[in-house]
């Protein structure tokens, strides 16, 4: 690896879980208690495909991902395959955040400390909720108690970073379960957490559920209630909200997920999965039959992708960087990125947020103003 | 022509009842081929077929070899069927000496039905009726006879059983109307005197005019003139229609078909009017003309100002083949530059809008459709006519507003006279007279406000009436009413093209109700919105939306940042097709659904 070589993540989709939770709209296969060995050949053999196209660039792994589904439905020695599969291939950087998500009822602390052995030196834990009654409504096989041993048996095969998701906006839920459960989770001192509103998706159970009347989903104003007080509770509890959903412990901030806002390059392995080399984005066929016979046939599994250019891709840029509190739309980086001024480009939209209140325009960035970052979406509008 | 062997007949059947499969069957036992299968020849537009209605007509020739062997000539005129076109299908009807009434015996005898058989009656149409659909397994024959006569009080004991369909008894369908349809009778030697039924715009020939020569002959070089409007043409081309035009040396009396004469301008024409000769004029025209005058107004604007000329082409083409459209440029404070459009009635104006929308790709928004009201202004007396609120004098200076009454004529089962006399004295009806030409139905006559019909007073009968209600209606003038004209703003901005006018009893409820729906489109936006109706400087009715204030997409599945982008640009492309008023964006279903008055009868 050279000093300066540019830094690429991996990310690895699992596509598969031993029951969907009713409000997922993800790609996965429920009903499944393992992962098939052709899937993780099927991954390796698309791996083996790029590590030819990485070996011309000058590159170095900093992240490696590995997304689900439910990963945790890997056996250790398909983790290792994989992670190992990357490893010898290509260089990696030497702190490479090597993470996995995880549902609690598919952890023991035997499997942990399998998984930590195979090179896992970050754990994302599902735990959604810390309320029995919240998880059992979405579909979760695990309760919370579940979850805290989890992180108990994490901690003790020395996982030193560990994340937690948690959701908020739940049906029949209240602001008051909801910022409680978020206390419950910084009691148990993890080095992240992603805390996310969920999204109703049509055709899930969940929305037909709602569609129905037999759920509820809290109106936008009890959402940002709740969301107001929970942004508070984890900066007063030390968190830094440096993604709209993401808070860390200083020094903590995921390496992976700050590729997808910094405009770093990804590759994306496997069903469905997506990534971003070198200004070219694209996403993996979705067919697990499509999928397995493209890549046997040492085809990569594209099934569409784009090029953005010239004001497009800089709109998707600063699109990207509004959702960082702190880091913002830097000045600097633009002009590196783009040879042109941030200012000139986007006059007009910087004039216009800034009227809505929707951003500061400070010396050396542009930054989402509190508003901004509750009505995200209508900044991110402006820009692309 | 011999007139001895033409029979001219129209058919009458409700939607979907097989009208124009029947249609197919004639054409393909005269000998046509008809490419498409499944296709139905005579309706020739989308729109047609989707909503079941005939808008434009299509008379069609069909030679047969008669019971004798000699050659016999069917025209088959085609109708349209909705309330508002009520004129022009007696136009239609006026033009035949028969009609088969085509009733589904899976179905039975539906309202519309009814309403065009009464038509055909009146004009002492020969009915022949036959059951269709008879090859279907649910069909009843002896139940649609026993309607046919219960309802329409018609004999079926010998009514045609067919199937369209398979193309069984269609034969003998034929054969009868043969034999039961008069041939048209009429003096060939007498002055020119022909029925214009329908019309459409060629490029080349202008305007196509579809006549029934009652007396006379008409051929190439003669000088016609129309009796309503007095403006005479040289005809340049006789003819009749097959699947296509076929150009004939003479048309004689008892023919249909058509005639061309350069006219450029398809408004000269006027359905209903009459066609002599200009050398030597028939005394007396074919009774019934009635000018169609457009009755029901409204704004169509562009969402996009820069289709404003593509509107405005769009309107001129669609003009040619309608000559009740009318249309002048106009321009809204809220809306920019658009055209202020004359309709015959709501169901031309939907019918219109449609067409631009799916045929000529024009993204519209149609303000809330109103009749002409007359406005006195004080001191002067002067008089001013305005078919758009926007047009009214301010409120000082207005001493009084007269809007359009009609008479109407409203056809009801007996059973429904006192929800429908309930009904018109709601809609400001003024009784005038009850009779019962049967026992089973009344007529009911009624002066009406038109702003009352144009809305949704059809609607509601037909409701009330499980569908057998009809409803025709003429102008009968101007009547001073208590009326204002109330607008509407948005976050104290008016916006005129929301502007109406309503009774001032009704005020009150229509303001509300109009906000109401107003809010439930009108998305929430960055600042809360106030929604205001208002007469002069007086509120009389407000809402409220309250701000958005929580807008964000809070994951990113596995990275994939083209799915993210793309929501939001599906997200932004919809809010640009909003328009503008002030910061407030208002998506056009805002509009729409001002179109549609409440139906809380």
């Amino acid at each position: 690896m050279s000093q300066t070589a540019r830094p690429v993540g991996i990310y690895i989709h699992i596509p598969f879980c031993r029951r969907r939770c009713n409000y997922c709209d993800f790609l996965s296969t429920g009903g499944v208690t393992g992962v098939p060995g052709e899937y993780v050949d099927a991954l390796l053999s698309e791996w083996g495909l790029w590590v030819d196209i990485l070996r011309r660039q000058d590159l170095a792994v900093r992240s490696i991902y590995v997304g689900g589904g439910t990963p945790s439905l890997l056996e250790p020695f398909q983790l290792r395959r994989l992670i190992d599969g990357v490893r010898s291939a290509v260089p990696m950087m030497p702190d490479c955040e090597i993470t996995m998500e995880s549902n609690p009822d598919s952890l023991d602390a035997e499997r942990i400390r399998a998984y930590a052995a195979a090179g896992i030196n970050r754990l994302s834990v599902g735990v959604q909720s810390f309320s029995d009654r919240s998880l059992e409504r979405l579909g979760r096989l695990h309760d919370s108690a579940g979850a805290e041993r989890v992180l108990r048996q994490a901690r003790e095969a020395g996982i030193h970073n560990l994340s937690l998701d948690l959701m908020y906006g739940l049906p029949g839920s209240t602001p008051g379960e909801e910022v409680a459960s978020l206390r419950h989770a910084i009691e148990l001192s993890p080095e992240h957490i992603s805390w996310y509103n969920l999204v109703l998706v049509s055709d899930t159970p969940l929305a037909v559920s709602v569609a129905e009347g037999r759920e509820v989903m809290p109106g936008d104003d009890t959402v940002l209630a709740t969301m107001r007080e929970g942004w508070s509770l984890l900066a007063a509890t030390g968190f830094e909200h440096y993604e709209i959903s993401n808070f860390a412990r200083p020094g903590f901030a995921s390496q992976h997920n700050l590729g997808y806002w910094l405009f770093t390059d990804y590759i994306g392995l496997g069903l469905g999965a997506s990534g971003f080399v070198s200004g070219r984005r694209w996403t993996n066929v979705t067919g697990m039959a499509q999928y397995l016979a493209t890549v046997q046939d040492s085809r990569l599994p594209v099934g569409s992708e784009e090029r953005l250019e010239g004001r497009f891709r800089e709109g998707e840029y600063a699109m990207l960087r509004m959702r960082l509190p702190g880091a913002g739309l830097g000045f600097a980086t633009f002009s590196e990125l783009f040879r042109e001024d941030a200012h000139v480009v986007f006059r007009d939209v910087l004039a216009q947020l800034m009227g809505d209140g929707l951003i500061s325009v400070l010396e050396d960035r542009a930054v989402c103003t509190q508003k901004g970052l509750e009505l995200n979406n209508l900044v991110a509008e402006a820009f692309i | 022509m011999n007139p001895k062997s033409i029979r001219n007949f129209c058919i009458i059947a409700h939607i979907d009842h097989g009208k124009s499969t029947l249609a197919d069957r004639f054409l393909e036992r005269a000998g046509f081929i008809l490419k498409n299968k499944g296709d139905q020849v005579l309706d020739q537009m989308d729109l047609e077929k989707e909503r079941g209605i005939t808008i434009k007509a299509h008379p069609i020739r069909l030679t047969y070899a008669a019971r004798d062997g000699s050659p016999v000539v069917f025209n088959l005129i085609d109708t349209p069927g909705h309330v508002d076109f009520t004129y022009e299908v007696s136009r239609s009807i006026a033009a035949c000496e028969g009609a088969v009434l085509v009733v589904d015996a899976t179905q039975g005898v539906e309202a519309q039905t009814v309403a065009n058989t009464y038509l055909a009656l009146n004009h002492n149409l020969t009915i022949i009726t036959a059951v269709n659909k008879i090859d279907l397994p649910n069909a009843d024959v002896d139940e649609t006879k026993r309607e046919i006569e219960e309802i329409i009080g018609l004999d079926a004991s010998d009514a045609s059983l067919v199937s369209a369909k398979t193309g069984l008894g269609v034969d003998e369908l034929l054969r009868i109307i043969e034999d039961k349809i008069p041939s048209p009778s009429g003096d060939a030697g007498a002055p020119l005197k022909c029925l214009v039924f329908d019309s459409h715009f060629d490029t080349y020939k202008g305007v196509v005019v579809h006549i029934r020569v009652f007396e006379g002959t008409i051929q190439k070089g003669d000088r016609i003139r129309f009796m309503a409007t007095g403006t005479e043409f040289d005809v340049v081309e006789v003819g009749y229609f097959e699947l296509t035009p076929v150009v004939a040396d003479v048309l004689t009396a008892g023919e249909v078909g058509y005639f061309a004469a350069v006219i450029r301008v398809p408004a000269e024409v006027h359905i209903g009017d009459t066609v002599t000769s200009a050398a030597r004029p028939t005394a007396e025209p074919v009774p019934g003309y009635r000018p169609v005058l457009p009755m029901v107004f409204a704004g169509l604007y562009p969402i996009d100002a820069n289709d404003y000329d593509g509107l405005k082409s769009s309107l001129q083409r669609l003009q040619l083949n309608d000559a009740s459209l009318t249309f002048e440029p106009e321009s809204s404070g809220a809306l920019g530059f658009g055209f202020r459009c004359g309709f015959s009635g709501l169901l031309h104006l939907e019918v219109i809008t449609e067409r631009l929308r799916r045929e000529y790709n024009q993204d519209l928004i149609v303000t809330v459709p109103n009749v002409r009201y007359r406005v006195i202004k004080r001191n002067t007396g002067e008089e001013v006519f305005a078919e758009s609120p926007s047009k009214f004098p301010p409120l000082g200076e207005i001493e009084c507003i007269e809007e359009p009454f009609v008479k109407a004529e409203i056809v009801v089962p007996h059973e429904a006279i006192g929800d429908v006399m309930e009904l018109a004295n709601k809609r400001r009806g003024i009784y005038i007279n009850m009779s019962y030409p049967e026992s089973r139905r009344a007529i009911l006559e009624y002066e009406l406000p038109l702003s009352e019909i144009i809305t949704d007073f059809f609607d509601r009968l037909k409701s009330i009436t499980k569908g057998y209600g009809t409803l025709d209606y003429e102008l009968a003038g101007y009547r001073k009413e208590r009326l204002a004209k109330v607008d509407v703003l948005v976050n104290g901005t008016p916006v005129d093209a929301l502007s109406f006018i309503a009774h001032e009893d009704e005020v009150q409820r229509i303001a509300r109700s109009m906000l109401q729906r107003l809010r439930k489109y009108v998305p929430r936006q960055m600042y809360e919105v106030a929604l205001q109706a208002a007469i002069g400087g007086k509120i009389v009715a407000r809402e409220n939306i309250v701000q958005l204030r929580k807008d964000v997409l809070a994951k990113c599945y596995g990275g994939d940042v083209t799915r993210k982008r793309k929501l939001l640009e599906k997200q932004k492309e919809g809010k640009k097709k909003m328009k503008q008023i002030g910061k407030v964006s208002i998506p056009q279903e805002a509009f729409l659904s001002i179109l549609k008055r409440e139906s809380d009868g």
